[in-house]
């Protein structure tokens, strides 16, 4: 039987069950991500976008009535899944990961997972050290033996997406991986992002912000109380108005310009998400290029 | 799962309710708390013990809070008191040098004395746990500093810091909820990076509690940064004319129940003294 | 020495890391003996002598101490006198153990000052259990062995490990140029 790579089926869940606090975080979700794709998770906080991530990495895992995750064709709830073996080839960057740093030094914070999974030999670990934290966008020789905590912001939460790099996963998770960065934090790590995706890494990637998301993924899921309100290609969810509406969701404003052309009668096709194409399809149209 | 347990974090054991007991001043059971547990810990008999146990056996049936419930938290403990009673009677030969041996364990000599010292231990302890379990399931932990704080004042006068100790409860009962969350972060951290928690003996375990342990030290002092200029952005100097955001009220209730509970020690401090058993 | 905002602030949160190592059963570790578990959370009680003082090791131990005699998980914390007393010392012996020692440096400062918290801690509580005759005395020689020795050991590497953690991150202690 041949599966996506992630596929979640009526999956429900809800916090402090049986108590006064009980809170639905799902309400029956489906999902599915294909090979080499990348999926946006789109949706206000909370949602249900961290939880289900969750279960994406194997750290939640489905009670029989709760629905079904298959990740990377495994049943996650199936009692000869390894649930340890799915969180190295299917990593999760947790949101604000750069409190979750625990080691002294970037070195030992990175090599950390790569001790605990085993994947690299003790002499060839700061070799795959380095080479992740360049994938992540940062200086091996100006971070390596630094203590995490005495970097920026924006360099924390790239030593943290290092962390997870240096695993070599075949799906990244990633929760909200570019709230409360500063513009600069945020536009180098969005950099990094995209440099992964078009080396063909498939991505699940959770943002409150759909303007962060339209560059970076070719699918869409607009998600709210639990519930996913619109699945499908990147162009597809971004027509439905009423979705993103209904979701609290703001298109950026360069779409809604070519949006606004079009109803008035302008031929442009799809509308684009960088300025510099929408620009050009938007000269051709008025035959000025 | 271990990652799940500080969801459930609670740190009192406060069951909402309307009887007797859960009616009383907090500052009522407190200081009858207090009476008891001190009676508890000065005389020393079966009879007195006896009293006071049925008197708490009284006082749970009144509260109204599911015995069995009550008892659940009792059981593991009462497997540690039989093992203590046992290691009470095997090493009593030196404490009771004249009494008749019950049986020999290599060097050791067993004896009556240790029998009835570790049986008088065993009730003392039943009674203590019964009354701690009252007194935190009926009222809440925030509600109980405070009338401590209230019942404690006249010390302020003498120039002990009350008040601020006082905060200190509230900051320490307030944080526990958020750093439980900050603690699950963690853990699921470390499991989404490969850690295998549960795993290991003591070594193992002890190696992967610290990469949990010191950054949720660590977050503290970030934590208390923040805290500090917050409080001194709003001029706090001291607790001097905080108000309580609840008022307190004795009632005729807490009258009976003092009457009661000075009846019940006083009883337990005679039969203690005067009764050789 | 008073209460200032720093130490009260402190204090409190010291004391709620205290509340959920016993709450979550974290502070917990399994060693062999009757008693079943080693414990971590007189830590905070450590830390707060060690990094703040005396006054703010006596108000964390204080918050640890009640918590345990209200939540007692073993039942001769049932006795105040073995739950509460106690616990007011760990802190203080802490900070004046580090205060004397810091320096040698600052990391077997820390390492000293941590051991000598433990010990207060096991000492006192076997101590107070044998003077209420909960505990024969040749038994409780036998627990604080089993549990003081992985006690330390585990207090002394977080002692440590926050102390350089701190340090790196805010300069504490940097003045004097230890570590």
């Amino acid at each position: 039987m041949s599966r996506a790579l992630i596929e979640v089926k009526g999956l429900f869940h809800t916090y402090h069950p049986n108590t006064p606090f009980a809170r639905e975080a799902l309400r029956g979700v489906d999902l599915k991500l294909e090979s080499g794709q990348v999926l946006g998770l789109v949706g206000p906080s909370p949602s249900g976008k961290s939880t289900l991530l969750q279960y994406l990495n194997g750290l939640y895992v489905p009670q029989p009535d709760q629905g079904k995750v298959w990740v990377l064709g495994q049943d996650t709830a199936a009692p000869d899944t390894s649930l340890w073996e799915i969180r190295r080839r299917v990593a999760l960057l947790f949101q604000q990961p750069e409190q979750q740093l625990f080691e002294p030094t970037v070195l030992r914070d990175v090599a950390l997972g790569l001790r605990n999974f085993g994947v690299a030999l003790e002499d060839e670990l700061e070799k795959r050290v380095r080479e992740a934290l360049e994938r992540a966008g940062l200086d091996p020789e100006r971070v390596l033996r630094r203590y995490s905590r005495t970097l920026s912001g924006g360099e924390r939460r790239r030593v943290a997406l290092a962390c997870i790099l240096a695993l070599e996963p075949e799906v990244l998770l990633l929760d909200d991986p570019l709230s409360g960065l500063d513009p600069r934090g945020r536009w180098r790590l969005l950099g990094v992002l995209k440099s992964l995706a078009e080396r063909g890494i498939s991505m699940v990637i959770a943002s409150t912000r759909l303007d962060y998301l339209i560059p970076l993924v070719d699918s869409l899921a607009v998600m709210a109380d639990g519930r996913i309100l619109a699945f499908g290609s990147l162009h597809e969810v971004l027509n439905r108005e009423d979705v993103l509406r209904a979701a609290g969701l703001q298109l950026p404003e360069i779409w809604r310009v070519q949006q606004e052309l079009r109803s008035r009668g302008l031929p442009l096709g799809e509308p684009a998400a960088d300025p510099a194409e929408a620009a050009r399809r938007i000269a051709r149209a008025l035959g000025v290029a | 799962m271990m990652m799940e347990v500080s969801r459930y974090v609670t740190i009192g054991r406060y069951v909402p309710g309307d009887s007797v007991l859960h009616r009383l001043d907090p500052r009522t059971k407190l200081l009858t708390f207090g009476l008891l547990v001190s009676t508890l810990l000065v005389v020393k008999g079966y009879v007195p013990y006896l009293l006071l146990l049925g008197f708490a056996v009284v006082l749970l049936l009144l509260s109204r809070i599911p015995v069995r419930y009550v008892l659940a938290g009792l059981r593991p403990a009462l497997w540690v008191l039989a093992i203590l009673w046992v290691f009470q009677i095997i090493f009593s030969g030196s404490s009771y040098p004249d009494h008749p041996t019950l049986f020999r364990l290599g060097s050791w000599r067993a004896t009556w004395g240790g029998v009835h010292a570790g049986a008088l231990n065993v009730l003392r302890i039943s009674v203590l746990y019964l009354l701690t379990s009252l007194l935190t399931l009926t009222a809440g932990l925030v509600e109980l500093a405070d009338a401590g704080e209230m019942l404690l004042s006249p010390l302020a006068r003498l120039g002990v810091p009350l008040n601020e100790v006082a905060l200190v409860f509230t900051i320490a009962l307030r944080f526990v909820p958020t750093l439980a969350e900050e603690l699950e972060r963690l853990v699921k951290a470390q499991i989404s990076r490969g850690a295998r928690l549960d795993e290991g003996g003591f070594l193992g375990r002890a190696r992967r509690l610290i990469p949990l342990v010191v950054p949720l030290f660590l977050s503290i002092f970030d934590r208390a940064e923040d805290l500090i200029l917050a409080m001194e952005a709003r001029c706090y100097r001291g607790g001097r004319g905080r108000s309580k955001a609840v008022a307190f009220a004795f009632q005729p209730l807490d009258a009976l129940a003092a009457v009661v509970v000075l009846a019940v020690v006083a009883a337990a401090w005679l039969t203690g003294l005067m009764l050789p058993f | 020495m008073g209460l200032n905002v720093r130490r009260i602030v402190i204090s409190g949160l010291l004391g709620a890391v205290a509340i959920l190592l016993g709450a979550t059963g974290l502070g917990f570790i399994p060693v062999p003996t009757p008693a079943a578990h080693a414990t971590i959370m007189h830590v905070p009680a450590v830390i707060g002598g060690v990094l703040e003082g005396p006054v703010v090791g006596l108000l964390v131990g204080l918050i640890f101490g009640l918590f345990s005699f209200l939540r007692a998980t073993n039942p001769i914390f049932a006795d105040p006198l073995v739950a509460i007393l106690p616990r007011l010392f760990i802190g203080v012996t802490s900070a004046y153990a580090y205060r004397g020692l810091r320096r040698l440096g600052m990391v077997p400062g820390l390492a000293v000052a941590a051991t000598v918290g433990t010990l207060t801690n096991t000492v006192l509580v076997l101590a107070m259990a044998v003077l209420r005759g909960y505990l024969p005395a040749p038994v409780a020689w036998a627990v604080g062995f089993t549990h003081g020795v992985p006690e330390i050991i585990v207090a002394a590497l977080i002692t440590v490990a926050v102390g350089l953690g701190l340090a790196r991150m805010t300069g504490w202690e940097a003045k004097d140029g230890a570590s």
